[in-house]
């Protein structure tokens, strides 16, 4: 032993606490930071003054499911009481519509627990199905092992392993570490060896006084991890748009809005889509119950112009889609189901040529939210507008920008959309998921231009539209489509800025 | 867009050549139909929602044929004059007003064919039928039928007949409520107390549409000649149907005969099916400015023939006829897309067109929300991003804050998704409360769009830009998030005013609003503790929200 033990006053601390607490502790047990007192330990250990023992140990997390299931009640308790609260029996119909479940894999997943259980048992009624309550516990046992996981209680084997193949909680591993005083570290603490004190910190009144000069200062364990820090930082998904945003500009185009309540008017019929598309019906645009039509009607005559092409293609060469137009359709209102929407409404509101503009803004569809399908998502557009355009110049722009999203090979089809002729699909080679589908595009009909007010042929718009999401999703390697909108804070925070 | 099956097989005998499975998605991508896969030689396709010709398996191969070079032009029907009659009784007028119908003769049905003929007959329900409301089919055995037949609304409880696929005679009443089809249709035919029923002149029913065929007229293997009948309240749609279903018979042997419709009213005498053609001029300068190629008349006319259009030079013109079954030419532009899938995409070069210069340029609202989102991670807040649409329980409910008109879709998939949100505080409060686990302290911010309904607005209702931040921490106060919110507003070198404020989902005492020029931009303020109970987060909330064009902070500057 030395004559002279150098220590900081966070080292002698640590010695005396330890010493305190009959020579060993946990370090979760100090009153002092974690992070702080491992940093301590590890420098001690150096020195011969303690020794730190570190076991694993598994501890449950819940999962957001889980955390759900915990705030809500499980998918089968939730069947459960609502079988309880109609009597002890209900029709499938009104279980399936009693809006209890997210989508039908849940219900089918509740179902199946409740019968797995014997809980429930189903009858044909009427040509109905119904489920009927047989003999449900007051709680569902699965309930009682998430609480407990929760809590951080203990959790029975086979509990765990069901909690876990649900997809409720996941283990993770926690290191534990418990510092025990040496012999040396012991004489230390009890005083019985001399020490010299080391100054932790360079600080300002060392500096001042230059009484720098006569302090030992501690060396440090450069290697050591520091605590995790979590930077302000953008979305992945937002920054992801900025840069798409970034390509665009620098391609020369212009961004456009244009508003998420939207007349149909502009949403589909300057867009030539007759009055009885498919896409115009309610499992396909969303339909507003208020506000339900438009204050204020578009120009007169860009009205009339719209309502005779489609009738009988007034001046535009087309024989329309000859049927009766109907005003009010139009002035209905709904939420922007394409962002062709405001290319439609610039194209309308600027005369100028040559114009290129983009959007990349949300749009909704009536669509069940899971893994690949999203009642809101985003779309990018862009569309060219000048004299003596070609389906060649509609090629370049989008090889173009495939390049700059990062795409070398490009390769082309034919499509159909209602408001561009020719149409064309891009698809470009991804080097893991092969070819994929990156836009739709075309040649807008001049159905669409002429009564714009444009002279067509002379002057052509090219114009091509992307599921901007799934190329997000491609790129930032997500296969969740959710995760665009994550509600989980540490995937956010843990997620790298550069992908 | 419709998804197919066909089989492979058959595809190939029709075409006339055992395509490898290797260059069938090339191949198909040229006719405009997507190859998605291959299972136990069933081919799954999608075709396009203009292209209806092309959801049957002749009319595939038809266009094959063409792309492949093994024909060309305008395919060649066999009609005749069958004989048949079909007399329309004015009763149908209320109930199904239209029907057409076919003889086909000679066709050689084997499992594949008749699998085929089911399922086009299916998917055409599907499509253009609009399931059945717009359109419905019946296929049936002519040999069994005696013309003339009879189309006329009767009694249900009267229609007595075998129902195809059941073993007794039973009323169209109760094949309404007793057959699986019935059950399904039932609703197209109102009440159910009167039907429409075809009958041939023995008095034999033959279908009662849209529902069910009789048993027997039952199409099988060795059924050789076919009656086919269409009927719907939309005579365009259901004359369509009856042309694409004859002319893919066409493609297996059948010659086509017509039949006589005669309707009491308007329109007449009908003879079915209307197997012409029709016509579109187009200037070969037309296509070629298009197409930015530089092809002769005779180039683009042999083109167009490989697409199985018909085509003749004229001048400086090519005339072009079109088949019967195809309904998506309304325009020449819609010639120049045949041509330009007859050249191949993949054969254009692309270029850029020199002469388009213009300057890019962001929207002034991004630019002002770049800028806000700049400054919040500068100030450690992590960005999150929330949907537009939301529950009224999100917005209202859990914040505590009184219901106030927002706008409202019609068609929810789900209640969760059902408004549009006008704040968006109530969405990152749900998002801490989703967090409780997460390490602290927790910073995050938002900045997105917000709508509210306006009667002032176009369409009633306005986007509006907003910012949203909140800090969660064992201890966190007003004063924390008001530092921050000062020193956002100051680089955003706004001038503002502070003033104290209620708002339900704040602490009274803790909650001040911005004002811009005299106006309301924004609230800042302590999350009330019972909105924080309620949404099961166990630490103090601070937290503001702020409106990007009440701040006057978009546009203006360097553009």
């Amino acid at each position: 032993m030395v004559s002279e033990v150098p220590l900081t006053e966070g080292e002698l601390r640590l010695l005396r606490l330890l010493a305190d607490l009959g020579s060993e502790s946990d370090v979760d047990r100090l009153p002092m930071d974690r992070s702080a007192a491992l940093a301590l330990a590890s420098l001690l250990s150096d020195k011969g003054l303690v020794r730190v023992e570190r076991r694993v140990k598994k501890v449950l997390r819940l999962t957001e499911r889980g955390r759900e299931a915990l705030d809500h009640g499980l998918p089968e308790e939730r069947l459960l009481s609502l079988l309880r609260s109609s009597g002890g029996s209900a029709p499938l119909r009104v279980v399936r519509e009693s809006g209890l479940f997210a989508d039908k894999a849940e219900l089918d997943a509740a179902l199946g627990e409740a019968r797995r259980a014997g809980w429930i048992s189903f009858q044909k009624v009427d040509g109905e199905t119904v489920v009927g309550l047989t003999k449900a516990p007051e709680e569902v046992p699965l309930t009682r092992a998430l609480r407990a996981a929760a809590a951080g209680e203990h959790v029975p084997e086979d509990a765990i392993k069901r909690l876990r193949s649900r997809g409720l909680v996941r283990e993770e591993e926690q290191a534990q570490f418990t510092i025990s005083l040496t012999e040396d570290g012991l004489r230390v603490a009890r005083g019985e060896v001399p020490v010299a004190i080391e100054a932790a910190k360079l600080t300002r009144e060392l500096i001042e006084t230059g009484a720098w000069r006569n302090v030992r200062l501690k060396s440090y364990d450069v290697t050591l991890p520091p605590p995790i820090v979590y930077p302000g930082k953008s979305h992945p998904y937002v920054q992801f748009l900025e840069e798409v945003r970034e390509i665009l500009i620098g391609m020369g185009f212009e961004e456009v809005k244009s508003p998420i309540v939207e007349m149909e008017f502009w949403n589909f019929d300057v867009l030539f889509q007759a009055q009885d598309h498919p896409a115009r019906e309610v499992h396909d645009s969303y339909a507003l119950a208020y506000p339900s039509r438009a204050p204020r009607t578009p120009d007169e005559s860009l009205v009339e112009r719209v309502r005779r092409t489609h009738e009988d293609g007034w001046r535009t060469g087309s024989t329309g889609w000859r049927y009766r137009w109907s005003f009010d359709t139009a002035m209905r209102l709904m939420l922007r189901s394409q962002t062709t929407s405001a290319s439609a409404r610039t194209l309308a509101s600027r005369k100028e040529l040559p114009l290129k503009i983009f959007v990349i803004d949300r749009v909704f569809r009536p669509e069940a939210l899971d893994r690949t399908h999203s009642m809101e998502f985003h779309q990018c557009e862009g569309v060219v507008l000048a004299e003596g355009l070609t389906v060649r110049h509609l090629l370049g722009y989008l090889r173009e920008f495939a390049n700059k999203l990062g795409f070398d090979e490009v390769a082309f089809k034919p499509a159909y959309f209602p408001f561009t002729e020719p149409s064309v699909e891009a698809y470009v080679k991804h080097p893991e998921l092969g070819w994929i589908e990156i836009a739709g595009s075309g040649l807008f009909r001049p159905e669409v231009l002429i009564p714009l007010g444009y002279e067509y042929p002379r002057v052509q718009a090219l114009a091509w539209g992307i599921g901007i999401g799934r190329l997000a999703m491609v790129r930032l390697g997500i296969e969740d489509i959710r995760d665009l909108h994550s509600q989980d804070l540490q995937f956010l925070r843990e997620f790298p800025a550069r992908w | 867009m419709p998804v197919i099956s066909v089989s492979y097989s058959d595809l190939c005998r029709l075409v006339g050549e055992l395509i490898p499975m290797e260059s069938l998605g090339d191949l198909l991508a040229r006719v405009k139909v997507d190859f998605e896969g291959e299972e136990e030689g069933e081919l799954e396709l999608e075709v396009t929602a203009d292209r209806l010709d092309l959801v049957t398996v002749e009319g595939i191969a038809r266009a094959l044929k063409g792309i492949m070079g093994k024909e060309a032009g305008l395919p060649r029907y066999d009609i005749f004059e069958s004989g048949w009659e079909v007399r329309v009784d004015p009763s149908v007028e209320r109930v199904r007003p239209y029907v057409v119908g076919a003889v086909v003769e000679g066709v050689e049905l084997d499992e594949d064919a008749l699998v085929a003929l089911m399922r086009a007959q299916e998917k055409l329900h599907q499509t253009l039928g609009r399931d059945r409301r717009k359109m419905s089919m019946g296929i049936h055995n002519a040999d069994v039928i005696v013309p003339p037949i009879s189309y006329a609304a009767e009694p249900s409880d009267r229609v007595r007949f075998v129902p195809l696929g059941e073993a007794e005679e039973m009323t169209a009443r109760e094949v309404l409520s007793r057959t699986e089809k019935g059950r399904e249709y039932a609703h197209l035919v109102g009440d159910g107390s009167v039907v429409p029923v075809l009958r041939d002149s023995k008095g034999d029913v033959l279908s009662v549409p849209p529902i069910l065929n009789g048993e027997l007229t039952r199409v099988t293997e060795s059924t050789r000649n076919l009656f086919i009948d269409v009927t719907g309240p939309d005579l365009r749609a259901i004359s369509q149907a009856l042309v694409l279903i004859t002319t893919a018979l066409a493609e297996r042997g059948g010659r086509t005969g017509t039949v006589v419709v005669g309707y009491p009213g308007e329109p007449g005498e009908l003879i079915t099916p209307d197997l012409s053609t029709s016509e579109l001029t187009v200037e070969v300068k037309y296509v070629n400015s298009l197409m930015g190629l530089n092809l002769t008349p005779e180039e683009i006319a042999d083109l167009l023939r490989k697409v199985r259009l018909g085509a003749k030079v004229q001048g400086d013109s090519v005339r072009v006829l079109i088949p019967p079954y195809r309904f998506d030419f309304l325009h020449p532009v819609d010639v120049v897309e045949e041509v330009a899938q007859a050249v191949g995409y993949d054969r254009l070069e692309p270029e850029l067109p020199a002469w388009v210069s213009t300057f890019g340029r962001r929207h002034p609202i991004e630019k002002a929300s770049s800028l806000v989102r700049t400054l919040m991670i500068g100030l450690g807040y992590q960005e999150i991003l929330n949907y537009v649409m939301t529950s009224r329980e999100v917005l209202f409910e859990r914040v505590l804050r009184p219901e106030s008109p927002v706008v409202e879709v019609a068609n929810p998939v789900t209640a969760s998704y059902s408004v549009l949100r006008d704040s968006l505080l109530p969405g990152v409060i749900a998002f801490l409360a989703r967090n409780t686990g997460a390490p602290l302290p927790q910073k995050v911010f938002e900045v997105g769009d917000v709508v509210i309904p306006d009667e002032s607005a176009e369409t009633g209702a306005r986007d509006e830009r907003r910012v949203c931040a909140a800090i969660a921490d064992s201890e966190v106060g007003f004063e924390d998030i008001q530092a921050d919110l000062y020193a956002l507003l100051r680089n955003l070198a706004v001038e503002f005013e502070v003033r104290p404020a209620r708002y339900p989902t704040l602490l009274p005492g803790r909650t001040a609003e911005i004002l811009v020029s005299g106006r309301v931009a924004g609230v800042v303020g302590e999350v009330n503790p019972e909105v924080l109970e309620l949404n099961k987060i166990k630490t103090p909330v601070a937290a503001f929200e702020l409106s990007l064009p009440a701040l006057k902070i978009i546009g203006g500057g360097i553009q």
